[in-house]
């Protein structure tokens, strides 16, 4: 059993949750913030001392939700940092970015690190759409052209160039070129079954979140398994990974106050401000090329913010309590999914940083040499097979 | 525009031709189906006079005494461009065409000006790829949108009869044409080499050969075709292949306004 560290870098002082996405920036405190990267820098390199085995963040964009509109200048900062952990780039939004420019940076991240690097192709959530003023009906077609350019890029021993649909390149050959061979692990959103086949069709790891229930998340996963077998390969262990929000406190009841308080502020603050935003994207856009999944990001994020806490924990959705509860969390998550890597988001909303450093504590004392016996989770390895 | 359809009357025997729209010329050499007046024509025919003559055999047409070989096709070719072109033009060559252009570079170098080399056959070591599938599994290999192939006033017998047999009369299903290898570094004329990404026919490594010894080769993918690049992309097909015919070496540099996502 594997675990990374994720790290959303939330701005946890905002207190105008009825503000709309996007969020103005007046609220944004630069000297502020300036402690609080330095915090949450402090904070994810700290997780390989307590033995997680990968440190993870993301993109986002002109909220609280998130202070990384670039995650890979947050990971050169890791690779600084730390010397064995992963870097998960989990990840950069592919389509709403210059693939080019995404293969540089993550071939850069891989060599600085000596081949540490694990990537995502994501394709974001629907808003992001507007910031960067990309059609949202394109989101799935250009993540495809993309991921087939930045792999040519990644793997190309020669110049070449590239006449696609949204993408031209008359003359491509970066420096520097991935350390890992073929390439860095890929890791895909497995928001819904359409996006897990879509992951396994390009021999992708999937990566799952937020699911309402761990019997969603074995559909999730069985669409994965069976789409890859259809293409020809078979998933390991190595190839999934679930993130859970994480809290681990001394006692049960102090890890489900802490998180109460925490996803409260996710959900009624950060997530909030995002509402109509989305809706709009979600209602008037093809971002989801099918009702049902459509239907199904809404009602999972209805259900994240109607469901309690002690719910979640009764569902296998959160790792929530003290250590022994985690362990048992844990191994129950593993037995029903089968998964490899497990993603803990402890930094969730606004989290006192103390209860997440002493959580990370707790998991390094006494989660983490209980669970990383569970499953003998190989390193991933990439394959070119399915070009 | 319409195809208009010709006879060049040369030394070694007539070749049926077609010709469409007006500017600077070029000369299109067919693949080993034979000769698919395609979308790609018609859209680069709006700048460039495109000649497309149906090498002896294929589609009907009478195989020429002594062209039995495709330097001796190559041959038959630049006569065909003195006879109807000129001095010189630029040359598109598509698979078994791409191969031919190769010739036509080598031992013609006067007739070749720029170089199109669209998936070329005859560069495939260890037999890779090639056209030797059951005809559904071959359909399927050759386009990845067969909805997209034009009207075509061929029969499938003909057209079949063109990949079976007319093309093993110049090369005997040569895979890898050895003696071509050692004489591509004699080409001086800017190519262009396009290849889909999801090509079959045709594999990788004939890219490598070729970037590696012909000393002025731009390699390019077009995204989402297979073998037919003309077929399934014609846009893209014309818009890389009409650049660098406008501009040359300077395809490489964008002039247009905008900018990449």
């Amino acid at each position: 059993m594997r675990f990374t560290f994720f790290h959303l870098m939330p701005w946890d002082k905002f207190t105008a949750a009825e503000e709309e996405w996007p969020v103005k920036n007046t609220y944004f405190d630069p000297i502020e913030a300036t402690k609080l990267y330095r915090l949450y820098i402090d904070t994810m390199a700290y997780a390989e001392e307590c033995g997680w085995d990968g440190i993870g963040c993301n993109e986002h964009h002109f909220s609280p939700y998130g202070m990384m509109n670039n995650c890979n200048l947050i990971g050169a900062m890791l690779a600084e940092k730390t010397k064995k952990a992963k870097i998960c780039m989990f990840g950069n939004l592919v389509p709403l970015l210059n693939p080019i420019r995404v293969a540089e940076e993550y071939s850069m991240l891989d060599v600085i690190t000596g081949g540490r690097l694990m990537t995502g192709f994501m394709r974001g959530i629907p808003h992001e759409y507007i910031a960067y003023n990309l059609n949202p009906d394109e989101s799935r077609s250009r993540l495809n052209e993309a991921t087939q350019l930045i792999k040519k890029a990644w793997t190309e021993p020669d110049p070449f160039g590239w006449e696609g649909e949204y993408y031209q390149y008359r003359s491509v050959s970066i420096w520097p070129r991935p350390i890992q061979q073929p390439h860095p692990p890929i890791m895909m959103s497995g928001g819904n079954e359409e996006s897990a086949r879509y992951a396994a069709r390009n021999r992708a790891m999937l990566g799952i979140n937020f699911i309402p229930s761990l019997a969603k998340g074995r559909e999730i996963i069985d669409a994965y398994l069976d789409e890859a077998r259809i293409v020809g390969w078979e998933p390991g262990p190595e190839h999934l990974l679930i993130t859970f929000h994480t809290c681990i406190a001394e006692t049960d009841e102090a890890a489900i106050e802490a998180l109460k308080g925490g996803v409260n502020y996710f959900n009624s603050t950060l997530m909030n401000v995002q509402r109509n935003a989305q809706q709009i994207v979600l209602q008037k856009t093809k971002f989801y090329q099918s009702e049902k999944n459509r239907d199904f990001f809404v009602e999972r994020l209805k259900k994240a913010k109607s469901r309690t806490i002690e719910e979640a924990i009764q569902e296998g959705t959160v790792l929530c309590g003290k250590p022994e509860t985690v362990v048992k969390q844990i191994k129950r998550a593993q037995a029903e999914l089968g998964v490899g890597w497990i993603n803990t988001n402890m930094k969730i909303g606004n989290i006192p940083n103390e209860v997440v450093t002493k959580g990370m504590e707790l998991f390094r004392d006494f989660v983490g040499p209980e669970v990383r016996g569970i499953e003998k989770t190989p390193e991933p390895v990439m394959s070119m097979a399915a070009e | 525009m319409k195809f208009e359809k010709k006879i060049a009357k040369l030394g070694k025997g007539d070749v049926s031709y077609y010709v469409i729209g007006e500017g600077s010329p070029v000369l299109y050499l067919h693949g080993a189906g034979g000769l698919l007046k395609s979308k790609a024509h018609e859209l680069l025919s709006a700048n460039h006079k495109i000649y497309l003559p149906v090498t002896p055999g294929y589609d009907g047409t009478e195989i020429l005494t002594g062209i039995n070989s495709m330097p001796s096709l190559a041959d038959l070719t630049a006569d065909f461009i003195a006879s109807e072109i000129g001095e010189g033009c630029d040359v598109v060559g598509h698979s078994f065409g791409g191969w031919l252009a190769c010739w036509l570079a080598v031992n013609h170098p006067t007739k070749v000006e720029l170089l199109i080399l669209e998936a070329p056959a005859g560069f495939r070591p260890g037999g890779k790829g090639g056209l030797d599938h059951p005809p559904e599994e071959l359909a399927k290999l050759l386009a990845a949108y067969p909805e997209k192939y034009p009207d075509d006033d061929r029969s499938f017998d003909m057209i079949k009869n063109n990949r079976d047999d007319i093309r093993l009369h110049y090369h005997k299903g040569m895979p890898l044409d050895e003696e071509l290898v050692t004489r591509l570094g004699e080409i001086r004329s800017s190519t262009l080499l396009v290849y889909g990404t999801l090509e079959k026919i045709v594999p990788i490594e004939t890219c490598r050969i070729l970037k590696a010894c012909i000393p002025r080769i731009y390699f390019n993918y077009i995204y989402d075709a297979a073998h037919t690049i003309e077929v399934d992309q014609p846009e893209r097909f014309v818009s890389l292949v009409g650049e660098f015919l406008e501009r040359g070496e300077a395809f490489l540099v964008n002039n247009k306004s905008g900018s990449v996502a």
